[in-house]
């Protein structure tokens, strides 16, 4: 499969930023339509290639803002080692073809005339073009995160692997920005410990709520000890200690400090 | 320069840079790393751990290390372009601990001490080209973008005709790196002292790469180094631009007048 070379995505980045009134006849809501001006220059990766259906499965998959069944067709057709899981050239490549339509219809604002966006050329950076190889944007993008939140997650001790993957899913920012680009991740007993929990005391519903109390509470806990000494038992049982008594009285576990 | 790991207090702090456990070898597709900690004294009740990070591969793993020599090898697939190594003292039970004559309590798990702790780069060798982007745009204002992999310069579009001359021949490079670049560069290293977000960033490990190569450490900068720290990375260009023009100058004058 092909990707951009670091270069293309420098200057894609760049001329991307300069051109919020001509954007939209490039990026339309089917398919980007670069003209010569672009100069894309693409090299081949290492990865194999995928099915010529899957992005229309995927789309199909997409339902109730759910992008659980979409992720997992995606993570179990692409075959990626963690290097090339993290390649900004491989994601922005096919994140401007392959899946582009996928992209266009989860996120598809700047084509809904209802919402006037001052600047398209963000929303496009923050959807398209990846130029950060950080786990904090690997996991924020929207093709690549559905990638990584499937290998961060899959416990294949279970006997549905993908059980805690979809408490993940139920809510984009506990999986994009509190648990996912939080230290802790990198840790697999730590995130499946923190899921278990959540899962055993009945919180699913309720996940902004206990994403943004315990992500704190596990870096608090990782600030003088290093966290991958330790099991999933123990991240579930110091998470007992700390919220248990709040959850049997049904008090909230995150309360905004004044 | 404080990080996250410093947080909530400093560890017992072991560490001796003229002295290291750790021995690696870059492999044609391994990471090889030699531990010997034949000469350090092992303490009773403690773990002396190898954990090992890759923040863009979300990798994280912990090796517990002992008297005998070990290696420990990583396959490339596994890793980012920056390995990040420690080695910990870590608590193997709750209870009190002895270390030079002081006895503390500590919890199992708990960090008493930092023995080792450096980072490995495996990152092309692009240089100043590969660190920064030079783009010129609409807008009529310098700006830089730190957000990517790499530092974009934003510079209006007539003064970037008049730089992209300068900066492709020799006699006038050095003075288009030191107006144009060393401000940024600068800029760059102290939002770096001041902003944690940025020590994750791919262009601040090829800076890092840069000054620990020049002997500086970076753990260590502060503000009074920039200056020095800017003109290293630019390859001496106020050097270069003193023996060009007054060459009675010395490189420490013209730092000043800059």
């Amino acid at each position: 499969m092909k990707k951009f070379t670091i270069n293309t995505i420098k200057n894609l980045k760049v001329k991307v930023k300069d051109m919020n009134e001509t954007l939209l006849n490039y990026y339309t809501i089917e398919a980007f339509i670069p003209d010569h001006s672009f100069h894309l220059v693409t090299e081949e990766s290492d990865v194999l290639p995928i099915n010529n259906t899957l992005v229309e499965e995927m789309i199909a998959a997409f339902v109730d803002e759910n992008e659980f069944e979409a992720g997992k067709l995606l993570f179990e057709s692409l075959i990626l080692n963690p290097r090339q899981a993290s390649d900004i050239g491989f994601w922005t490549y096919h994140n401007h073809y392959t899946f582009y339509r996928y992209i266009s219809r989860r996120w598809g604002a700047i084509w809904n005339d209802e919402k006037k966006f001052e600047t398209p050329s963000t929303y496009v950076g923050n959807h398209w073009i990846q130029s950060n190889s950080s786990q904090g944007e690997l996991i924020d993008y929207p093709i690549s995160g559905l990638w990584w939140s499937f290998y961060l997650t899959v416990d294949e001790s279970r006997t549905d692997k993908y059980e805690l993957t979809k408490i993940f899913f139920k809510n984009n920012s506990l999986r994009t920005k509190y648990f996912g680009q939080a230290r802790f991740a990198r840790h697999k007993p730590a995130i499946i410990g923190a899921l278990e929990f959540i899962k055993d005391n009945n919180l699913e519903n309720d996940l902004e709520q206990a994403g943004r109390a315990i992500y704190p509470y596990i870096n608090l806990l990782g600030g003088i000890r290093p966290l991958a000494y330790f099991d999933k038992e123990w991240f579930k049982d110091k998470l007992n200690n700390r919220f248990g008594e709040q959850i049997a009285t049904g008090e909230k576990l995150f309360v905004r400090p004044n | 320069m404080k990080t996250n790991y410093d947080f909530p207090y400093q560890f017992l702090d072991l560490t001796n840079s003229g002295n290291l456990y750790v021995e690696y070898i870059a492999e044609v597709d391994k990471l090889s790393l030699e531990i010997d900690l034949s000469d350090f004294q092992f303490i009773e009740n403690v773990d002396v751990i190898l954990e090992i990070e890759s923040s863009q591969t979300f990798y994280r793993k912990l090796y517990t290390l002992a008297r005998e020599k070990k290696t420990v090898k990583i396959d490339y697939l596994e890793l980012g372009s920056k390995v990040e190594y420690s080695i910990l003292l870590v608590s193997k039970e709750e209870g009190n601990i002895e270390i030079n004559g002081q006895f503390d309590y500590h919890e199992k798990g708990d960090c008493i001490g930092v023995l080792e702790k450096e980072i490995i780069r495996i990152i092309d060798e692009e240089g100043f080209s590969g660190l920064i982007k030079i783009a010129p745009t609409i807008k009529d204002k310098i700006s830089y973008d730190l957000t990517s992999d790499w530092i974009t310069i934003e510079i209006p579009e007539v003064t970037y005709e008049k730089f992209y001359n300068w900066q492709k021949d020799d006699r006038t490079n050095p003075f288009a790196l030191a107006c144009i670049g060393a401000p940024c560069i600068q800029f760059a290293i102290i939002k770096t002292l001041k902003n944690e977000e940025y020590i994750e960033k791919k262009w601040w490990e090829s800076i890092s790469k840069l000054l620990t190569d020049s002997g500086y450490s970076v753990y260590d900068l502060d503000e009074d180094d920039v200056p020095g720290a800017t003109n290293i990375i630019l390859g001496n260009c106020f050097q270069e631009m003193v023996n060009a023009v007054t060459p009675e100058l010395d490189v420490e004058d013209t730092l000043l007048l800059a």
